[in-house]
């Protein structure tokens, strides 16, 4: 892998790509591919958080579940701590499948509905031995107390909770397993946005408090401002920008993220905003335009922009793959 | 994490309330569900009738009353002694349905463990593993599905001269298990892309696990219901066979054997050897159907309170 940065990188990847082919007529033939992720690259620093943004259907997700090896990706590679994950898939290595973790977006999908919640917290850390069968019960309350759980209620079913409650469960499931890297996957976009600064506030407490390292995925900028790091965007399966969180908010520079970041609502009547306004939809992932993905959108778009494809370069820290910067 | 550890041992045991499980859940719906009751209670008196036929039938359903009592109980009609009538042979019907119930239930419960023996693990594979499993196994299902069914059982039995009572529920269970494969194949479709599943998968849990504890759990429901509803398809097969001639044979107290022996005399007005046991084959469907479609409503987990 990338030597020598495993000392700040805990997550490392590489040339991500993931096309979906799609089978057509009878003989169900390859008749294209679904281009989910394009290409990507990008690393995350141990102990920070990493928000990654974009419109749904971008591949934010695919993202997400390849660095957990959950979707086997079509190309490229993912180093945690400077192993690859494909061993995940191989050997089922439980050690590094122990040390990263994944919440996700919908309280009521992700729960066993016939499972009560001291089984769900408790069944994966006892199968890898992190407590013994004596302990289990003991370390279940230890952990519902973290989350904000009622102890009490740990021999309910999910379904007797509350959205919040069950995304609560979720984290704990998660916590329980003492990752290092967790990724939340649009963790609170199903919530009242009441429970939603409250689960995010939790994610921040324990980020702190257990050192962890997120890959926090929204389509919501002003949660991603609250929590993160660094923010990455990503547009039609491709990066287009990388930056510190304050130089991105306040000098966003590719002119997708400028038009992302004006659309955010302020709440003021009186102020005003140029907003830029994209005209047209995204186009289909089957087939992206030649040249900058963005080129069909951009309110700022150039020759040079239809024909070559501008890669990520980095200035200073903030990465942007637009030609308006040289 | 270590520090949670050291502390926790100080604090006295936290008490956990209990929680409504689905299982009790599905019990208050079905309470409430008056169809769902009568099916219920029909199907316990069956199992009643069954256990307890040695002591509920007034005379051994074998006993020829005809040739060792009197012989006007031949062919006699329903009496205070003989509520039921008798038959040919001067047997008391009453004592041969309460018998019959018996070797329904054997042919209904076996033919069904058989069912979901062969069903349940073939259609999971097929759902689980998807590919050329699914394509095969599939495959099978749909070619056994266009075959006549009773005739496949009739093939199948006819094979062996001497039909006993173990090889028409293993017949059956070899037809059967199509529909309850289907069904299990496509909620292990489902359910392997559910997100508590990817969940499972993430916490490095082995597929044992994730199949038996997550998936199954989750699937059950529905084949439950198909195979109670599927039992009183199997109580009508198994008579229909007998009636062939291919199921229990004389002198076996078995219902589809009974209305075949009996139903030259309903036009002689002699309906009391057919109809009683027509009758509880009726009954026993019914009670079965009823029964299913009552789990059906109370174990679907959209249906909340």
């Amino acid at each position: 892998m990338t030597e020598g940065n495993s000392e700040r990188h805990l997550v490392d990847v590489l040339h991500l790509k993931k096309y979906y082919p799609i089978k057509r007529g009878i003989l169900r033939r390859t008749a294209g591919y679904v281009k989910a992720v394009n290409d990507v690259t990008f690393q995350i620093r141990r102990g920070e958080t990493l928000g990654l943004v974009g419109e749904s259907g971008c591949g934010k997700t695919t993202i997400g579940r390849s660095i957990l090896r959950l979707i086997v990706p079509s190309a490229g590679t993912v180093a945690f701590d400077g192993a690859d994950v494909e061993a995940l898939q191989k050997s089922d290595d439980a050690a590094l499948r122990r040390r990263m973790q994944i919440i996700f977006q919908d309280p009521y999908g992700s729960l066993n509905p016939r499972m009560n919640v001291s089984d769900i917290i408790g069944e994966a850390p006892l199968y890898h031995r992190l407590v013994s069968k004596a302990e289990l019960d003991d370390y279940v309350v230890s952990i519902m107390e973290k989350v904000g759980l009622r102890p009490e209620s740990r021999a309910k079913y999910p379904h007797e909770f509350s959205g919040g409650q069950r995304q609560r469960i979720g984290i704990a499931r998660v916590l329980a397993m003492k990752p290092e890297f967790v990724v939340c996957d649009e963790p609170v976009s199903a919530l009242d946005v009441s429970i939603q600064s409250q689960v995010l506030n939790l994610l921040a407490d324990l980020r702190s408090e257990f050192s962890l390292t997120y890959l926090f995925i929204s389509h919501d900028l002003s949660v991603v401002k609250h929590i993160s790091d660094r923010v990455a965007v990503l547009y039609l399966g491709k990066m287009v920008e990388i930056a510190p969180k304050a130089d991105f908010f306040s000098q966003p520079m590719h002119p997708y993220s400028q038009a992302l970041i004006s659309a955010i609502p302020v709440p003021d009547p009186d102020a005003t905003k140029n907003r830029v306004i994209l005209e047209g939809d995204v186009p289909s992932p089957i087939n992206p335009p030649d040249g900058c993905i963005f080129s069909t959108r951009c309110p700022k778009a150039m020759d040079r922009c239809k024909a070559e494809e501008p890669i990520l370069v980095d200035r200073g820290g903030h990465e942007t793959a637009c030609f308006l910067y040289g | 994490m270590r520090a949670i550890a050291a502390d926790k041992g100080m604090k006295p045991p936290v008490r956990a309330e209990a929680g409504d499980s689905l299982i009790k859940e599905a019990w208050i719906r079905f309470r409430r569900n008056k169809l769902a009751m009568i099916g219920l209670f029909m199907t316990f008196s069956i199992i009643f009738a069954a256990i307890f036929a040695g002591a509920l039938a007034p005379y051994d359903p074998k006993a020829q009353l005809a040739f060792t009592v009197d012989p006007a109980l031949k062919l006699a009609a329903p009496s205070v002694q003989h509520p039921m009538g008798n038959d040919l042979y001067g047997r008391d019907i009453l004592s041969r349905v309460l018998y019959g119930a018996r070797i329904s239930l054997e042919i209904g419960i076996f033919a069904t463990l058989v069912t979901i023996m062969i069903g349940v693990p073939l259609g999971a594979i097929a759902g689980y593993m998807g590919g050329i499993w699914d394509d095969l196994i599939s495959w099978l299902v749909n070619v056994i599905f266009a075959f006549p069914f009773i005739l496949f059982v009739l093939a199948v039995v006819s094979v062996f001269r001497n039909p006993s009572l173990y090889l028409v529920f293993v017949a059956i269970g070899l037809v059967n298990w199509v529909a309850l494969c289907r069904i299990t194949r496509g909620q292990f479709i489902s359910l392997r892309g559910s997100e508590f599943v990817e969940a499972a998968r993430a916490l490095g849990l082995p597929t044992w696990k994730i199949i038996f504890r997550h998936i199954l759990p989750n699937a059950i429901a529905p084949i439950i219901v198909q195979a109670t509803l599927g039992m009183g398809g199997i109580i009508t097969l198994e008579a229909g066979l007998a009636y062939l001639g291919f199921g229990a044979q004389p002198p076996t107290p078995s219902w589809g054997l009974m209305i075949s022996e009996g139903q030259q005399y309903i036009a002689r007005g002699q309906w009391w050897w057919s109809m009683f046991p027509g009758i509880a084959i009726m009954y026993t469907v019914l009670a079965f159907n009823f029964l299913g479609d009552g789990l059906r409503d109370a174990l679907d987990v959209r249906q909340k309170r």
